[in-house]
């Protein structure tokens, strides 16, 4: 049996009376006289760290009121979304019955209304033999990602540590707080200080490599901006930074020059 | 910056001019029917005159035009033409290197400009060849890599007309088709200080052989620097275009 919420409670008020009277039984049959009235049963929740996302925008989701230890499994319209516990313990529900953790938004999110559910199970009483499946809900809206571009996208590195790169975004929320993240395929920064978007959404990060870091050397970078937490993430960014060329062969040698015939104007 | 008087003359006070400067006759019938005559810049407008380095290198304009700018990455402050009015390639005197782009040395007043070009722009050439010319001792000195090869016998300005002092370069080399030069003649960086004209040309400095083989040694010139003509056939087989040469 399934319990949701919080769209189907008159489903679940249904379903907890069929339980409570389950449990009567229950009750009754083994001759315990206290347990003749109804036992509650815990109503899962699911929630978002934010109500608006973009394609993969990060979201933490934190879920009550399972099963302790229950195992969880997330899903996005149905879908299997993957999630990560932020204590690393698992996707399982604490001693507590609460559970919270990340998910990433699949890229290919289209924008629109969506539904995140998690499923585990309750324990509606410790007079019950066996946990009772249960899941939760809750709806997030998708925009599209704001879109982003740097300058160069290319450049020599002495150029790079003396002048760095610019990129702007655009799109997100006017006023909104956005963050810089700057990142190599095994590293990952902060790449400057929260900017706030203008009125048309969009802000502008310049970043210049401190000699001697992660991010002051040949190779490939990837730049994001993100706003509510992660939940409204930029599209990705990228620039390159190569090798300076070798030093130029020596420059040939100038032969005499070639005389042209016509009159001369000089001082004389 | 200073400033200029202009003042237009005509044949007979150029003649003037001419003889007080002590010129030859056969400087004259090739000078124009009018020269123009400019105030002395102040010693702002002169540049300095300094050694040459023992190696130089040229910057010779690769398309058909070449944008100079007033600094790297700034604006373009102006466009040469390649090749020059004369028909030479556009050949300039790199001062300085600074990532994709070279300062150089300019062909225009005043005296001593200087500009930015990009690097990929032109093409660059060492060069071996050097001249040290000297306005008091009536001089011209052959450098290679630094080191004298030889010195000429030279004939420079007059008092009127003198030869100007920097450090400056060559920007062409003519077989001239007029009298007055011998059989070759160097455009050079540098414009007169007197003269804003000469002849049809900007006052132009040149460097260039001579018919006049008595002027040679003395101070006689209206600022071109003049060689025996067997001379300047030897430097003339010898000197690339952008080769530095200091006056002094």
């Amino acid at each position: 049996m399934s319990i949701d919420t919080p769209r189907t409670a008159t489903a679940w008020r249904r379903a907890a009376a069929i339980v409570s009277a389950g449990i009567l039984t229950t009750a009754l049959a083994v001759g315990g006289a206290s347990a003749a009235q109804a036992v509650p049963v815990p109503v899962p929740t699911l929630e978002s760290s934010s109500a608006v996302a973009t394609p993969t925008g990060a979201l933490t989701l934190t879920a009550k009121d399972f099963a302790p230890d229950s195992a969880l499994s997330f899903t996005l319209d149905n879908e299997p979304l993957a999630t990560s516990s932020v204590n690393g313990g698992g996707e399982a529900a604490d001693q507590n019955g609460s559970y919270e953790g990340f998910a990433l938004l699949p890229a290919n999110t289209t924008p629109g209304e969506h539904t995140i559910t998690v499923t585990g199970e309750v324990d509606p009483s410790a007079v019950l033999l066996r946990a009772l499946p249960a899941s939760a809900s809750t709806t997030i809206t998708v925009v599209a990602q704001p879109t982003s571009s740097v300058t160069p996208a290319t450049q020599s590195l002495s150029s790079y540590l003396k002048n760095g790169v610019t990129a702007t975004f655009s799109g997100f929320a006017p006023g909104a707080t956005v963050s810089f993240g700057i990142a190599t395929p095994g590293t990952g920064d902060q790449a400057g200080p929260d900017a706030v978007a203008d009125a048309t959404g969009t802000v502008t990060l310049r970043f210049v490599p401190e000699v001697g870091t992660n991010y002051a050397n040949e190779g490939e970078y990837f730049l994001s901006a993100f706003s509510d937490g992660g939940a409204v993430r930029a599209a990705p960014l990228t620039f390159a930074v190569t090798a300076d060329a070798a030093a130029a062969a020596p420059a040939p040698v100038a032969g005499p020059a070639t005389p042209v015939k016509r009159a001369a104007t000089f001082t004389g | 910056m200073f400033t200029r008087t202009t003042v237009c003359v005509g044949a007979s006070a150029l003649l003037t001019i001419l003889l007080l400067a002590g010129c030859t006759p056969a400087a004259t019938p090739d000078a124009a029917p009018s020269a123009t005559v400019e105030a002395q810049p102040s010693p702002a407008a002169t540049p300095t005159a300094s050694a040459p380095a023992a190696t130089a290198t040229s910057a010779t304009a690769i398309g058909a035009t070449l944008e100079v700018f007033a600094e790297p990455g700034g604006s373009a402050t102006t466009t040469l033409t390649n090749p020059q009015e004369s028909g030479a390639p556009l050949t300039l005197l790199v001062a300085a290197a600074q990532g994709d782009w070279l300062q150089v040395h300019l062909a225009q007043r005043p005296n001593g400009s200087t500009g930015w070009v990009r690097a990929d722009a032109v093409q660059q050439h060492r060069l071996e060849y050097s001249l040290e010319a000297s306005t008091e001792a009536n001089t011209l000195t052959l450098l290679k890599n630094g080191q004298v090869v030889k010195s000429f016998s030279a004939a420079t300005g007059t008092g009127g007309t003198p030869t100007p002092h920097g450090a400056f370069f060559v920007t062409e080399l003519l077989e001239p088709t007029n009298e007055g030069y011998g059989p070759f003649a160097f455009g050079l960086s540098a414009f007169s200080d007197v003269l804003s004209s000469f002849g049809g040309g900007p006052g132009q400095i040149g460097l260039h052989g001579t018919d006049d083989v008595e002027s040679i040694g003395q101070s006689a010139s209206h600022g071109c620097i003049r060689l025996s003509n067997a001379d300047i056939t030897e430097l003339a087989n010898l000197l690339p275009l952008g080769t530095p040469i200091t006056i002094s």
